[in-house]
């Protein structure tokens, strides 16, 4: 579905991601773990083309989306298939919720399969469908993070990411996110989700990398990993 | 009695204002750009009705339409092949790039037309009906209903429309935008063309009603600016709000203290506003 090769980032003259090797298969959740700072979010910037990479390639179901010579705009991205739920949420604050989440299929033609999607997305939350009318800058960060994960799969995405599932939300909301993402992955999503907190990496994806510092140092199944005792020692406080 | 035509007169002077004050309002609120260059553009609107009428004997109000789509059709020009390269810049550069244009298109104007004071005059100019003591000009009143029906217009376009929604969705949050699949580049341009559009309807129905002349634009600037900070940017219905508040305030101002205190109104209210609330009447106060 997504492989990353060699793929190299940064911002003027501060380098932030280094030869990074990466590749999600269909269907697959992978997760992708790391400190602040190590790069997560500009990975998947780079990935969704908000950040414009400095070497290496992306190809996204078969397509290039960024190469030597080759490096197509955000929106024709989204038209084939990604979608990214960004950290901080980024929703429209001064529009309701369901504008927020209707906005999500803006590539889509169709006002009735947007209506169709949009009925999907409240059956998923129903929280959210509580709230439908109410503006997204006054919700809770837990039902932020929901309209802004209904917006995201409006698009219908072969590929969703989302940055920053479980962080600043209660134990609470985390497990009904995390109930959340198996659903989306049952539905034949393939999923890259982004998160510090390793416990609930672990136990939406099969399969992790670790990103520190720009740098892949690791990359295996979850359950290998959480025995791992570097990761242990890092990121379990074991 | 008095009183109540001076009334009158200032909601329809408020209306006008408001007209002008809607697109930089907009292309202010959305692409965060301070259009100095938007006098400038009310002046071709204005010209444009003129040459219309003094031409081809189009009647003004036929012209609006034409108006808007000539100014529509340059806005865009301007903005994707001007504009928009500074447009990420410091609000400095872009604010340097809008007086030069606006200088630019003074000049050609004057060159092309001379600095000669001109009018559109169609026969019912002077026009208008009565009740009792107060009288209402028909071209101001026309100017008043358009400005509201355009206000309104806008409101339903914004909210119903996908590129009404592209458009908010934009300024509200450019990556988010990004992310849904909005093209934010030709989204800049068109909020630019419509501003610019709704700046030569202003333009077209400021000629019929008062001398015209290619330096005219700089006043119009000035109190469209006004206008759109003191109504609440970024709102679509701040700039009505403002216009009606102004023109009433310089209205009534003029009326009771003198027509020379009127600039002095205007822009103590504009510093007023400034210190006391300075996202506007409508504005939110969250900052």
């Amino acid at each position: 579905m997504l492989k990353i090769a060699k793929l190299s980032a940064g911002y003027a003259d501060t380098q932030v991601l280094w030869d990074i090797d990466l590749y999600i298969k269909k269907g697959e959740t992978v997760a992708l773990i790391g400190s602040n700072g190590a790069g997560k979010s500009t990975l998947l910037e780079s990935v969704i083309g908000l950040v414009k990479p400095k070497s290496g390639s992306i190809l996204f179901d078969g397509k290039a989306v960024f190469g030597e010579n080759i490096n197509i705009p955000t929106r024709e991205r989204v038209k084939i298939g990604m979608s990214l739920a960004p950290q901080g949420r980024h929703l429209f604050p001064d529009m309701t919720v369901e504008e927020n989440i209707a906005l999500g299929a803006f590539v889509e033609k169709d006002r009735l399969k947007i209506k169709e999607e949009l009925e999907k997305m409240y059956e998923l939350f129903p929280r959210v469908y509580e709230r439908k009318n109410h503006p997204a800058g006054k919700l809770s960060g837990g039902e932020q993070q929901m309209v802004a994960i209904a917006r995201a799969l409006m698009s219908k995405p072969k590929l969703l990411m989302i940055d920053e599932l479980s962080l600043g939300l209660a134990p609470v909301i985390v497990d009904v996110l995390i109930e959340i993402i198996h659903d989306i992955s049952k539905s034949g999503t393939s999923l890259l989700v982004v998160e510090q907190d390793v416990q609930v990496a672990l136990s939406v994806a099969k399969r992790a990398y670790v990103l520190e510092t720009g740098r892949i140092v690791m990359e295996g199944k979850s359950e290998k990993l959480l025995n791992n005792p570097q990761i242990q020692s890092a990121y379990l406080g074991i | 009695m008095f009183e109540f035509q001076v009334i009158i007169n200032g909601l329809l002077l408020g209306g006008l204002y408001a007209l002008m004050a809607i697109g930089m309002s907009l292309i202010w609120g959305v692409t965060n750009v301070i259009n100095l260059a938007h006098g400038a553009l009310i002046m071709l609107g204005a010209y444009t009705t003129f040459w219309l009428f003094k031409l081809l004997n189009i009647d003004p109000f036929v012209s609006l339409a034409i108006s808007f789509t000539t100014l529509f059709v340059f806005g865009f020009l301007v903005q994707k092949y001007i504009i928009n390269f500074v447009i990420r810049a410091k609000m400095f550069i872009t604010l340097l790039l809008t007086f030069g244009l606006d200088i630019l298109i003074t000049n050609v104007a004057q060159t092309a037309w001379t600095s000669n004071f001109r009018q559109t005059s169609p026969a019912y100019s002077a026009n208008g009906f009565s009740f009792g003591f107060i009288t209402v000009p028909y071209v101001r009143l026309s100017a008043f209903i358009i400005s509201i029906i355009l206000v309104f217009a806008l409101y339903i376009f914004l909210k119903k429309t996908k590129t009404g929604q592209a458009i908010r969705a934009v300024s509200q949050d450019i990556d988010a935008a990004r992310l849904m699949g909005i093209n934010v580049a030709k989204t800049f341009a068109l909020t630019f063309a419509i501003g610019s559009g709704l700046a030569g309807v202003a333009g077209s129905m400021i000629g019929v009603l008062m001398p015209i002349t290619p330096q005219m634009g700089g006043i119009f600037t000035l109190k469209s600016f006004v206008v759109a900070l003191v109504g609440g940017l970024g709102t679509i219905f701040g700039p009505l709000v403002g216009g009606l508040f102004l023109g009433l305030a310089e209205t009534l101002g003029s009326f009771h203290l003198g027509a020379k205190y009127a600039d002095i109104i205007v822009f103590g209210i504009l510093v007023l506003t400034l210190i006391v609330k300075p996202t506007g009447i409508l504005g939110k106060n969250d900052e």
